[in-house]
């Protein structure tokens, strides 16, 4: 029995490493892929000024040490991965399944890659500290939702007609808003490694650099 | 809920118990004065010059205690007690999102003045009054000039539109502009004067909510202002007061309805109409709203780049409204910061929002158990005018030029109230 508790253990402790490596690697590879694919399409959102966007990620490079500076870099770094997801929303691709072509988002995608990487890292983590500012960000966003999710029902008990988000009166909007918050779950976390930082900074700021010449 | 409060204020408060220099509280009150009676008068007699827009009073004063505020670091190398004075955290993730946006900015112009005039009065209004207000007896004088402010506003706008029939609303040329300027202030003043033990301060109190009311042009302002008083009915245990409150409002309606009834072409008419055939209602800004949500479908975190809704934002009308009049930030602030910033910049003024918003719930909770008047009176006046710039975001949006130190001045009260509390 003992021998096997410590043969599992020795498994275990074998396994981290690499469990850990991808777990770090799997959402830079999404935003390294977000980064191509939207500058291999020409930038569907156009980005006029990107030497602001390289400044910010270069911003997110510089070793600050107290946690205020450090909280505006996380949110800097979300801000600029989200905004190239966000190139990405309104491309897709397809592929053949059992007959019938499906199309998916780039977004998705992106988003699948950072989820493994955020559950990867939740199965191998027993540190359940919950940051102060994490939960003013998260409270933040059930707050931006919960005004959302108001405003349709005020509009629907004033106009008493259902209004949703979205020009065919679907709900699109809300649905690229849950994408975000998820994206939001599984990158914030993250964000919070000065590593993890560096790494997307780095990224970001050879992406924008690429952008600032206009004949790529 | 209290303590994780105190956990964020720790390293604030720690800071603030080293006392700035005297000659600077002098010169903050001076300056917060006379920015606070100035946006009473917001862009007058220059309406339509772009360059006094730019450097109204308001907007100059702060421009001079910037000035002030960093020749006094030069001098003093007292960095301490500047850090102090600064904003929570959330206005500089809020700010640092608005400048990132300019980089989506097809009119860079637009959007790099609208983010300097944000951060101009986010960071150096906020460090301005929190400053000036360094003891309970200046906090006094500030709600003193608060109400000096908006008597002048409400006063002038009675006199103009139904002394002389003008279309204005007194300094204000624009009933959006006046109905978020007198929505958030008048319930504040007038929860500030209510709450008071002194009889002669009640009626005061009462005149000021009725004829925030009584001259409101848009349902914004009538329901910033009615919510605002309708919080202060809830927090306040006294039942006396909670009359006065329900008779001020009851007034003001009354008194809305005579003079809505007696004008044909009354604003506040047209602005609750449901049909689509005039000029300003509300299912025309539904369709603008509509607009800026339909810029979110596309534009989730990109945005159009702050200042610049107006660019994107007749492309993405699900169909066009007739007789369209209202402008961008005539609709909905919170949807407006949303469409312009992304989403983030919306969660960011969020945070903001309910970061302040805590911190006023929690001085009304402490100070109901207290014994002190004072300190209640400060914080349900606080969560009034809070509740209130809330509401009036709903229908046009705090982020005005102009109107914007009245929201800042909300926050740094809120703050300061908080610390004066903790000292």
């Amino acid at each position: 029995m003992i021998e096997q508790i410590i043969a599992s253990y020795w498994k275990q402790q074998r396994i981290r490493p690499i469990v850990k490596v991808f777990e770090f690697c799997l959402p830079l590879t999404a935003i390294i892929l977000a980064c191509c694919v939207s500058f291999f399409s020409q930038m569907p959102i156009p980005i006029e000024r990107p030497v602001i966007l390289m400044l910010g990620s270069l911003f997110i490079l510089a070793p600050f040490r107290s946690e205020a500076p450090a909280t505006l870099q996380r949110i800097i770094g979300f801000y600029l991965s989200s905004v190239t997801v966000n190139q990405l929303s309104s491309q897709y691709f397809s592929f053949s399944f059992l007959g019938g072509d499906i199309s998916v988002s780039y977004s998705a995608v992106v988003l699948l890659l950072c989820a493994t990487g955020y559950a990867l890292r939740k199965v191998n983590s027993t540190n359940k500290l919950r940051n102060v500012r994490r939960v003013n960000i998260i409270y933040g966003w059930v707050f931006a939702i919960a005004i959302i999710v108001i405003h349709i029902v005020l509009l629907s008990l004033i106009l008493n007609e259902f209004y949703g988000y979205g020009y065919e009166q679907n709900l699109s909007v809300l649905g690229n808003l849950c994408l975000y918050f998820l994206l939001f779950i599984v990158l914030w976390e993250k964000l919070g490694s000065f590593c993890f930082r560096r790494g997307i900074g780095l990224i970001l700021t050879v992406f924008y650099l690429a952008a600032i010449f206009p004949d790529r | 809920m209290i303590r994780l409060v105190s956990t964020l204020e720790k390293d604030a408060v720690t800071a603030e118990n080293q006392p700035a220099s005297n000659w600077l509280h002098v010169c903050a009150t001076v300056l917060a004065g006379v920015a606070i009676i100035s946006s009473a008068f917001h862009f007058w007699p220059f309406d339509g010059s772009k360059a006094w827009q730019m450097l109204c009073p308001p907007n100059f004063t702060v421009s001079i205690w910037i000035l002030v505020l960093v020749g006094y670091v030069l001098l003093k190398h007292d960095r301490q007690t500047v850090t102090s004075l600064l904003p929570h955290l959330s206005v500089f993730a809020y700010l640092s999102v608005n400048v990132l946006s300019i980089a989506f900015a097809p009119d860079m112009s637009r959007a790099a003045s609208f983010t300097v005039k944000l951060a101009l009065i986010l960071v150096g209004g906020y460090t301005l009054f929190s400053s000036a207000i360094f003891h309970v007896s200046s906090l006094k004088m500030f709600y003193n000039l608060m109400t000096a402010a908006v008597i002048i506003s409400i006063a002038c706008c009675l006199v103009v539109r139904f002394g002389f029939g003008s279309e204005k609303f007194g300094f204000h040329s624009s009933a959006y502009k006046y109905g978020t300027y007198v929505g958030i202030l008048a319930p504040l003043c007038a929860a500030y004067f209510l709450t008071s033990p002194k009889s002669w301060k009640i009626p005061l109190g009462i005149v000021i909510s009725a004829g925030a009311l009584v001259s409101s042009g848009t349902l914004g302002a009538l329901v910033a202002v009615s919510a605002g008083m309708l919080a202060t009915m809830i927090i306040i245990p006294r039942w006396s007061t909670k009359l006065c409150i329900l008779c001020s409002i009851a007034l003001g309606i009354a008194g809305l309805l005579i003079i809505s009834n007696l004008d044909p072409a009354s604003h506040i008419r047209d602005d609750l109409k449901l049909s689509e055939g005039d000029e300003v209602n509300l299912k025309q800004r539904y369709i603008e709203w509509q607009a800026e949500i339909n810029i979110l479908e596309e534009r989730m975190f990109a945005g159009t780049a702050a200042g610049c809704i107006n660019d994107y934002r007749s492309n993405f009308y699900y169909r066009l409204p007739k007789l369209n009049t209202l402008k961008a930030f005539d609709q909905n602030g919170w949807l407006a910061t949303g469409a312009e910033t992304g989403i983030l910049g919306l969660v960011c003024f969020c945070w903001i929002v309910l970061y302040y918003g805590r911190l006023a719930l929690i001085q009304v909770i402490d100070s109901s158990h207290s014994e002190s008047n004072a300190g209640y009176k400060f914080a349900s006046a606080n969560f009034a005018g809070f509740i209130a710039a809330c509401i009036a975001n709903l229908f046009s949006s705090v982020h005005y030029n102009g109107i914007l130190i009245v929201f800042v001045l909300v926050l740094a009260l809120i703050s300061r109230t908080a610390f004066l509390g903790n000292k």
